[in-house]
């Protein structure tokens, strides 16, 4: 390709040097140390009654190895995969690290994925056994078991499934289960994650012990600074999202306690139970915190100082990044603390210290604003290909706005087209069964391409600033492809364009353009005739008519990436708008924007 | 007109055609005109659809046509007809968008429907040849002249020295150099009108579009999600090209198709009317470059123009 890119140099950045994990290692190795060294120690907790009730290193491991012999005795071979589909509970870790003792893949499946996903998820992956967390998922499973193949039964995990593993194990011996864990290696492969991409079915990112064990090591590298002997991690996003799975994978590693969230909706409640020094998260809930926050100063008749409370916090935060000593501001901060901040801070369970942040872009003022309050948001970038991390905001060497330097052992580079391509111990080998996407996925000299547009400052801070993918990332960190969704609903005939948004934003939306020719047809097979066009596309049975096609539509993608919403467009997108380009191209984002009060109340 | 009938030679529709439409119909296919007197003769390649003018009228792209058509060769041998898009055209516009393929359709137009309405179509075909230009690339040697691709700019309101292009070919023709010579035009035609800046939008994925539009010196920036935003300088005038020989090969050309006139005639590569007749019209939307360089060089070229720069305008 000719030169794309006016830049003067190339860019590149390289984070510091690292040594390479011995080939014999592999994720068991902190479990086991743990439960060797302090086997008292609470590495776990989860919700019972009123309390967070410990699971101590000893019995987490002893976990692990009875289920692992039941893995055994149920036939499961090194190299074999074994689906799991749960929320995030203590039984996921569990259930993990077990097939991982036993020389195991785990391939993780969403909890809200569709009956085709999970489907196409075990059989691609040829997983031999399923472990699902409720009746439900079961049912899901069964309806999808006969295209299977290779998956010989299921335990429902909520219906003791993991139970009637274990008493499976119990005839075992555990010689049989240490000498497959003394088979385990760096370059053995530990898990296989789906992402979808533009187009096409999901593809399984293979991720080894290496990938992973590296990642944690380099992450760890990045943050120790700040970490002390009782970190108490708070999990609440799904694990089979790769950069929750490295948060937990960091916490066995340094010993934090990691404690699970019941569900979102008791997030609330639970975070002062647990009291978490530290959490991860998508940009979403840093918004929803402040969101609330505001609001409710606002409605208390405390919007004017909570407005100045935000001003100084982003004062007092730059001026501290930049190491400037702002005494007036330093006041103020201390004033605020106790009004406002503190506030805040009681909302976290009032040790929160610092958060991981993932998935989306977060706001640079957001990330000063909780700095101030005393949460120091480390915000990175990596993708599921990456395992995932590949740059992050270190503890010492951070900066809003970015997604901070590269890690340990991981290089970046700019390409001419501006795209990021990286390298290092934590990037994947490939695509499991697809060999095509995977060569695509790596450019000649063995670069992986990210898909993303970046640059790098003078400081070797990476900023992201565009995507190449056809791709809309929602607010939880899900990517959702439109185009795919956007082909079946205009397959509807009364459907003549379809816009699907979401991009930053809580979920996912469709804006859809009614064909008129069909929409007359429509009003007379209805008796609908002499009704306008208005308030045709107000109807009712309208609504219910389009509402099938975008059920239809959602059937192939999971809750996260549903259609929630959609809204009919009252008139043709135009040029004079900008919707479209003078030769008429969509923009997307326009399209987004001019509807967002649509949007914004769907989005409530 | 009625939309109904039938070619009484082919059996394909007949579609009304002239600008107003309604006075006369002809056949897209065989581009044979059946009514309001027509005796199913072929319709002049070049003459107006309006006005049945041909050659010098000032207020018809007619005398664009023979100013601008030029016959290159590609890499392969092919030879193409690349003329500037008539009114007339837009059926065969119409055609061609539908036999695109979805993938191609999006490429063009990022979210595309699967046929073109009635209102998109005039937008597309109703040109004033300055502040919206198109020409579409013809193949002849089939029994029907065949419009496979098709460039067109539109200048910026708010800057008027801005203009967009879109290019578009036919599936089964891209990567063939089609794109390369329908973008050239378009830069030759720009240059002369003012223009002096080519933005494009281009999803990343359409890598053949990227290479094509993103030349040395050109600023790539990413615009929204998967579309990248490509901004070519071009040059102040036209000055080489076309180069004295290249410029009497056209002369001759065009010299000979109006000799043909009405019947045939001409030689054997332009029977029929095939150069460029208002029927043969260009194909759609669609998208996609078609990134190699092939087909820049003209017979004339290769045999005259040894060591002078190829190409006058960078688009």
């Amino acid at each position: 390709m000719t030169t794309l890119h006016a830049r003067p140099t190339q860019q590149s950045a390289t984070g510091p040097e690292m040594a390479p994990l011995p080939a014999s290692a592999h994720l068991l190795d902190p479990v086991i140390r743990w439960a060797e060294r302090e086997p008292g120690r609470a590495v776990a907790a989860y919700r019972e009654g009123d309390a967070f009730v410990d699971v101590t290193a000893e019995d987490f491991y002893g976990r692990v190895r009875a289920l692992a012999k039941g893995l055994i005795a149920s036939g499961v071979e090194p190299g074999d995969r074994v689906g799991l589909m749960s929320h995030s509970r203590l039984e996921w870790l569990v259930v993990d690290y077990a097939i991982l003792a036993v020389g195991g893949v785990t391939v993780p499946v969403y909890e809200t994925s569709s009956p085709d996903q999970v489907q196409w998820i075990l059989s691609d992956s040829g997983a031999v056994l399923a472990l699902v967390e409720t009746p439900a998922m079961r049912a899901i499973y069964d309806e999808v078991h006969a295209s299977a193949t290779a998956c010989r039964e299921a335990f429902v995990i909520d219906e003791g499934g993991l139970d009637e593993l274990m008493a499976r194990g119990g005839a075992v011996d555990d010689v049989v289960l240490d000498e497959r864990i003394a088979g385990l290696g760096a370059d053995q492969l530990a898990t296989i994650v789906y992402t979808s991409g533009t187009t096409g079915r999901p593809k399984g990112c293979m991720q080894t012990h290496r990938n992973l064990r590296t990642n944690v090591a380099q992450n760890l590298d990045a943050v120790q600074s700040m970490l002390g002997d009782d970190e108490v991690c708070l999990l609440f996003l799904p694990l089979a999202h790769t950069l929750t799975k490295l948060i937990a994978l960091v916490c066995v590693e340094w010993g934090a306690k990691l404690a699970f969230a019941t569900d979102l909706p008791h997030l609330q409640e639970e975070l002062p139970l647990a009291q978490p020094t530290l959490i991860v998260a998508v940009p979403r809930v840093f918004e929803k915190v402040f969101n609330a926050a505001q609001h409710k100063a606002n409605a208390e008749g405390h919007g004017k100082i909570f407005d100045k409370a935000e001003d100084v916090a982003i004062r007092w935060s730059k001026a501290k990044v930049a190491g400037q000593r702002r005494p007036i501001v330093g006041v103020e901060h201390a004033a605020f603390d106790r009004l406002v901040y503190g506030k805040l801070q009681a909302a976290f369970g009032g040790r929160l210290r610092f958060a991981f942040s993932g998935g989306g872009p977060l706001g640079e003022r957001l990330t000063h604003f909780f700095h101030a309050i005393g949460v120091k948001i480390f915000e990175g970038y990596g993708l599921t290909e990456t395992s995932p991390t590949l740059t992050l905001n270190r503890a010492d060497a951070w900066k809003p706005g970015t997604v901070g330097r590269p890690l340990a052992g991981t290089s970046i580079r700019i390409a001419d087209d501006g795209e990021i391509l990286a390298s290092g111990p934590q990037v994947f080998s490939g695509y499991w069964n697809a060999e095509a996407a995977t060569a695509e996925t790596f450019e000649s000299e063995g670069w992986f391409r990210t898909g993303d547009i970046g640059e790098i400052d003078d400081e070797d801070y990476l900023r992201i600033t565009g995507r190449k993918k056809e791709l809309i990332v929602t607010a939880a960190g899900k990517n959702v492809a439109p185009a795919p969704l956007e082909d079946q609903l205009r397959a509807h005939p009364l459907i003549s364009q379809a816009i699907v948004v979401g991009d930053q934003r809580p979920f996912v939306a469709a804006m859809i353009a009614v064909d008129e020719e069909a929409l007359d047809e429509w009003a007379t097979d209805h008796g609908l005739d002499d009704v306008d066009r208005a308030e045709l596309l107000g109807h009712e049975q309208l609504r219910a008519e389009l509402q099938s096609a975008v059920d239809h539509a959602n059937r192939s993608v999971s809750k996260a990436e549903s259609i929630r919403e959609f809204a009919i467009l009252p008139r043709d997108l135009t040029i004079e708008s900008g919707e479209l380009t003078p030769t008429l191209k969509v923009r997307r984002a326009v399209v987004a924007k001019a509807y967002d009060s649509v949007v914004e109340d769907l989005y409530g | 007109m009625d939309d109904g009938r039938t070619c009484p030679a082919c059996g394909s529709g007949l579609q009304p055609a002239g600008h107003p439409p309604g006075d006369r119909a002809v056949c897209p296919r065989c581009g044979r005109c059946w009514e309001a007197g027509g005796d199913g003769a072929v319709v002049d390649p070049l003459a107006c659809p309006g006005c049945e003018r041909r050659g010098t009228c000032e207020s018809c792209p007619t005398w664009l046509v023979e100013e601008r058509s030029r016959r290159e060769v590609l890499a392969d041998g092919q030879q193409v007809l690349i003329r500037p898009l008539l009114y007339g055209d837009r059926f065969e516009l119409a055609a061609g968008f539908s036999d695109l393929s979805p993938r191609s359709r999006r490429h063009r137009f990022f979210a595309a429907p699967d046929e073109l309405d009635p209102d998109e179509l005039e937008y597309l075909t109703n040109l004033d040849y300055r502040d919206h230009f198109a020409c579409a690339a013809v193949l002849e040697d089939g029994p029907v002249p065949k419009g496979v691709g098709v460039g067109r700019y539109l200048r910026e309101e708010d800057d008027p020295t801005v203009a967009e292009v879109a290019v578009t070919v036919m599936d089964a023709y891209q990567r063939r150099g089609i794109g390369t010579l329908l973008t050239r035009m378009l830069g030759e035609v720009a240059v002369e009108n003012g223009i002096r800046t080519f933005v494009s939008y281009v999803q990343w994925e359409n890598a053949a579009a990227v290479e094509l539009l993103a030349e040395e010196g050109s600023r790539v920036t990413p615009a929204e999600p998967g579309v990248a935003r490509i901004e070519v300088r071009l040059p102040a005038r036209v000055t080489e090209v076309p180069d004295s020989y290249l410029h009497r090969l056209i002369k001759a050309y065009v010299a000979r198709v109006r000799a043909f006139g009405r019947r045939d005639g001409g030689d054997g590569s332009a029977r029929d009317g095939g150069d460029g007749s208002a029927r043969d019209g260009s194909s759609g939307g669609g998208s996609s470059g078609d990134g190699s360089r092939a087909g820049q060089v003209t017979p004339s070229e290769r045999s005259s123009d040894r060591g002078r720069p190829r190409r006058t305008t960078r688009t």
